[in-house]
């Protein structure tokens, strides 16, 4: 009655397993696999400045551009575009800003549409081209849309572009929303 | 003379060789299980949480889960060997060679924040599908008729991700133990 009552009490993986306990040396082995996998943080992207081509005037009768370079600086009017803003503020052009954050060490891509329609606010308005949108990574610099992650996991770029004002452009304020993408790779 | 000599160095050496004890390894029978290759969930990103699945064949299911560049998926293989030995009682006839496999379960890893459990698994043998860890399962090979024979099977599985805040590499050891139960 006792020795029933013991093999009630098994356990069930012991019950699973009696082929084991029984086998003999060398006919049972054990071997220690490997299950892998890397996890990657995701890229957090913070729009630090926006795009600005500044305050423009068109001569008359004139069409003209305004270039403002991924890196800060980088300037120029083109045809009869003139830049009426000549000190520090809201008006001066600068290239967008964005900060980064991800895993250290990676190489990363950003992707911007081909060209970009800005819209003026007042009724009427014609809508102006924006295009040639070029990237600066502080990481790379001359790699244009590619950087790398610093060890601390972060960097920083610049978009520039090209704004085209065809003659007789009315006076308003013209704003467009570019989508960045930016990915691994 | 020479030739008696001779007669007698022959001699010498038949008997000196038929004296000698045949120096024979007695090699019992056995079998070996050994990892080829390790299941790999690739390189991925997720938000929060998410899984990814990677079926015995290589397909690859994500949930939740955005592969990055450089991301390779892959299953885990592992290769049985049987050995029958060189005793005499095991001649060459062909056999049918029954050996069970038991997985265990692995447990939950954390690193860095990042939590990674591994469960669902499933093999390519046929007639087995799912792996049970604890449980054991079979695997034959057929028409064994040389000293040593094995087979080959797959194993795939699913990965559930929990992600505080930075990324890891996760590595968790998937433990296989093999026995013999047949050889006839």
């Amino acid at each position: 009655m006792r020795r029933a009552l013991a093999c009630l009490t098994l356990p069930v993986g012991a019950l699973a397993l009696p082929t084991l306990a029984l086998a003999a040396p060398g006919e049972t082995s054990t071997a220690s696999g490997t299950v892998s996998a890397t996890v990657v943080k995701p890229l957090v992207l913070e729009p630090q400045s926006d795009l600005s081509f500044g305050a423009v005037t068109l001569e008359a009768r004139g069409a003209g551009s305004v270039t403002v370079g991924a890196v800060p600086g980088a300037i120029s009017h083109g045809g009869a575009a003139r830049p009426i803003c000549h000190g520090a503020g809201a008006c001066d052009p600068h290239p967008a800003r964005f900060s980064l954050r991800g895993e250290a060490g990676r190489d990363y891509q950003v992707q911007l549409p081909p060209t970009l329609t800005a819209f003026g606010g007042k009724p009427g308005s014609p809508s102006l081209q924006v295009e040639s949108l070029t990237v600066a990574t502080d990481s790379m610099a001359g790699a244009g849309p590619r950087g790398r992650l610093a060890p601390d996991g972060s960097d920083e770029f610049g978009i520039g572009g090209t704004v085209v004002m065809p003659a007789g452009t009315p006076p308003d304020t013209y704003r467009a929303n570019v989508t960045v993408l930016v990915t691994y790779i | 003379m020479t030739r008696r000599l001779l007669k007698a160095a022959l001699a010498g050496v038949v008997v000196g060789v038929s004296l000698a004890p045949p120096v024979v390894h007695s090699a019992p029978r056995q079998i070996t299980v050994s990892p080829d290759s390790e299941l790999r969930f690739g390189t991925f990103l997720v938000f929060g949480s998410g899984a990814r699945v990677v079926a015995p064949g290589g397909a690859t299911t994500n949930v939740s889960i955005f592969p990055v560049p450089g991301d390779s998926t892959a299953p885990a293989r592992f290769t049985v060997t049987y050995d029958r030995g060189n005793n005499a009682a095991n001649n060459r006839r062909p056999r049918t060679v029954e050996i069970e496999l038991v997985m265990s379960q692995p447990a939950p890893v954390t690193v860095n924040g990042v939590t990674g459990r591994v469960s669902a698994f499933n093999t390519d043998l046929p007639g087995v599908g799912r792996i049970e860890p604890g449980r054991a399962f079979r695997l034959t090979i057929p028409n064994c008729q040389t000293r040593t024979c094995s087979a080959s099977f797959q194993i795939g599985g699913r990965i559930d991700v929990t992600r505080q805040a930075n990324g890891a590499e996760l590595t968790i050891p998937l433990m296989m133990d093999a026995v013999l139960i047949s050889d006839g």
